[in-house]
């Protein structure tokens, strides 16, 4: 009741300090400037009838259109008092004077209410507030009743006038006009907006994303296309609907929740793959799974729900509850509803095949780690064992050799574990390389000579080609050292004794901003199985000597720049690793 | 006891620091180690060394020690050498070497992992403890 004597206080105020007579032209004006704004059809009907109320002096003003949901007419707007409690109220048919006027096409006037049959009784229930004169008329245009204005209690002591009527009558085709454009704008923009936003949901089903990120973006989406207050997604578990998601109020207390098939509405949804509405959620027996809302302190008024259906299986349901519209929801909205969740399912179920996917990959990849990883630091282990033995026993036999031979031993195996966990850091994640001007002639002549002894020892020759028009570069040159480093103690690995031949080229890109690294060798080539195998971690051919790390780091470093690796390979012939890079200036 | 003295063993491993660590165990208890860095280096060492025992390693560049294995057997003079496998490979390979070599009832995955129904005489997993070695040589030149 406070809502209503607050109504009241407020519109008083407004109509008494109004003293506001404007002429039937200034009147037009006004409704010709709200006719071409943007304002939604709900905004200008209540400045109409804020209008018509202050040009008749009126307690209320309201206008009455059929809901073609429900074929009764509805109170669209109410101005004045009783306006809240009217806007919401429902005209009931063929009992009422606006259904009369809606049918008839004729315009009602009473001056004095308290004598006229047979509508005395029902003005007077409406509510408890007197109505001692009214005036509706109808909104015809081209022969069709849109609906009505009322017009209640003219505040000065004469009534309707002649005159009043038949401006009344001149207003209410133009209000007609104006009322048409406006549905008609209304319905146009609302089926724009709905294919606008099944197109929004046919382009994500078509982009891949992670499955919760979806799941997110089906919620918010149904739930503002149906102009409702919460929705939720359920995926089906077995016997059970899991809430996997839900948007709203609440939401986030709904995700402990499942419901087990068959049971409620989404349960009986998901079992026999009907859609369902329930628009009087309160009404007990109405399938409603009232634990639910028990448990989060939801309440849940009426809701609309659908299943998932990805080819022959359902594999959810998708629900929104409460509608923000006064019917509640309707057989357009299950329509609409149903468009979506056949596009969403399809995007679901194969969002789920990737995150399986994904999942498996990992469990395979971290099995891989820990083997290749126990691998290397088992052969590092062996390493150190074996100089700790060689040195001990130097010390035993007192001889200096043994000792120098098992200290290098212990040395190296010390270094390698260094290395290992410096490779094992850069491919675990990505990072931004530390750019610095750099000369890559210079890399290339370093490299050679860090390992010229290597490559005598096997008698490799090793050639050089540079391009000469290439400048410095920006790049990583720690990192890009310990690449090319990579590709040539490969190269040497792979050459034979007296017979390898290793060219290193420096490269630039004539199309785009690139440089690189060519490293070709004349060694026993790469089979094609390895090939596909070759920057997967620990994958190695070189026995202990390898920890299978050396590719993937290449590959780390080289993406971390926005560059490229690629590998041509002929089994017996030799191979070329090509590494290009962008030339950062 | 076995007289070590003088027996020769042939260590192939492509580690260099497994090659001394072996060669410096074989010393310590007598005997003379010929050394050799793949399958294809310990064949032709095989004539000159007249080796009592192979110590092999598996996974090794240019031949490994499977391969050299295979070969070994297919020798008269040399198939009844006893060879020990002293290798990290199970852990990487996924095949666990181990059981097929003790498991006699694996004739067929024996034959499909060696090539031929013959499966070296012992295991050894890197890395190898002084005394396991040596234990396990013993057995075999006794035998």
């Amino acid at each position: 009741m406070k809502d209503k004597s607050e109504g009241h206080i407020n519109a008083k105020k407004e109509n008494s300090g109004s003293g506001y007579l404007p002429n039937k032209s200034k009147f037009i004006d006004h409704a010709s400037k709200f006719s071409i704004t943007s304002l939604k059809p709900h905004d200008t009907f209540e400045v109409i009838m804020d209008l018509i109320s202050k040009i008749f002096d009126s307690d209320s003003c309201s206008l009455v259109l059929p809901n073609p949901n429900t074929n009764r007419l509805d109170f669209v707007s109410a101005y004045g008092i009783k306006a809240e409690e009217l806007g919401s109220s429902k005209v009931p048919s063929s009992k009422e004077i606006c259904q009369w006027v809606f049918v008839n096409h004729k315009p009602f006037i009473s001056t004095d209410n308290g004598n006229k049959e047979p509508f005395k009784d029902l003005l007077r229930s409406e509510s408890d507030y007197e109505t001692y004169n009214v005036a509706v008329v109808p909104l015809l245009l081209n022969g069709r009743c849109l609906g009505v204005v009322e017009i209640i209690n003219k505040k000065s002591i004469s009534a309707f006038t002649p005159e009043k009527i038949e401006l009344l009558k001149a207003l209410s085709q133009k209000i007609a006009v104006l009322v048409e454009n406006e549905l008609l704008f209304d319905r146009c923009s609302n089926q724009f907006y709905q294919r606008n936003t099944m197109l929004d949901l046919a382009r994500e089903v078509n982009t891949t994303r992670e499955l919760p990120d979806l799941l997110n973006f089906i919620v918010i989406t149904v739930a503002e296309l149906l102009n409702a207050e919460a929705s939720s997604l359920l995926l089906r578990e077995g016997d059970v609907l899991r809430f996997e998601i839900a948007y709203g109020e609440k939401g986030t207390e709904l995700k402990k929740f499942t419901v087990p098939l068959g049971a409620g509405i989404a349960g009986s949804v998901a079992l026999s793959g009907k859609s369902t509405i329930v628009n009087q959620a309160e009404i007990e027996g109405s399938g409603i799974f009232k634990e639910i809302d028990k448990q989060s302190g939801f309440t849940t008024r009426n809701l609309i729900a659908v299943p998932l259906r990805a080819k022959e299986n359902i594999i959810g349901v998708v629900e929104v509850v409460n509608s923000r519209n006064t019917e509640g929801f309707s057989e357009d909205d299950i329509a609409l509803l149903e468009g979506f969740s056949n596009q969403a399912a399809i995007a679901i179920e194969r969002a789920q095949l990737v995150e399986k996917r994904i999942q498996a990959e990992k469990m395979a990849t971290i099995g891989r780690t820990v083997a290749g990883l126990a691998h290397c630091i088992k052969n590092m282990a062996n390493a150190l064992k074996a100089g700790e033995y060689i040195v001990d026993k130097g010390f035993r036999d007192n001889n200096m050799d043994l000792l120098n031979k098992g200290w290098n031993i212990t040395k190296q195996g010390n270094e390698r574990i260094t290395d290992l966990v410096l490779d094992m850091l850069t491919i675990s994640k990505k990072r931004e390389p530390e750019y610095s001007l750099c000369d890559p002639r210079e890399i290339v002549t370093e490299i050679i000579d860090m390992t010229k002894e290597q490559a005598s020892d096997k008698n490799v020759r090793v050639e050089t080609k540079h391009d000469e028009t290439l400048d410095k570069v920006k790049v990583d040159r720690k990192n890009i050292f310990r690449c090319v480093l990579n590709l040539f103690t490969n190269a040497l690995d792979a050459s034979e004794k007296d017979k390898g031949i290793i060219k290193i080229e420096i490269f630039k890109n004539k199309k785009k901003p690139f440089f690189g690294f060519r490293i070709i060798d004349n060694g026993q080539g790469i089979s094609e199985e390895n090939q596909k195998k070759l920057f997967t971690e620990f994958f190695s051919t070189k026995g202990s000597k390898g920890t299978g790390l050396g590719l993937s780091v290449t590959q780390a470093i080289v993406s971390d720049h926005g560059g490229s690796i690629k590998c041509d390979s002929q089994l017996g012939e030799g191979t070329t690793f090509t590494i290009e890079l962008p030339k950062g200036i | 006891m076995v007289d070590l003295k003088g027996k020769v063993a042939l260590v192939v491993d492509d580690e260099l620091a497994q090659i001394e660590y072996i060669s410096a165990i074989l010393d310590d208890n007598h005997m003379t180690a010929v050394t050799a860095s793949n399958g294809i280096e310990a064949m032709n060492k095989l004539g000159e060394a007249k080796p009592d025992v192979i110590i092999l390693d598996i996974l090794m560049p240019e031949e490994s020690g499977m391969k050299f294995f295979h070969k070994l057997k297919k020798e008269e003079e040399y198939k009844d050498i006893p060879v020990i496998i002293v290798s990290g490979a199970s852990q990487v390979t996924g095949v666990d070497l181990k059981s097929i070599i003790y498991d006699k009832d694996f004739r067929e995955r024996k034959e499909k992992v060696f090539g031929i129904d013959a499966a070296p005489d012992a295991f050894l997993e890197k890395p190898v403890e002084p005394d396991t070695l040596m234990t396990t040589i013993k057995e075999y030149l006794s035998s």
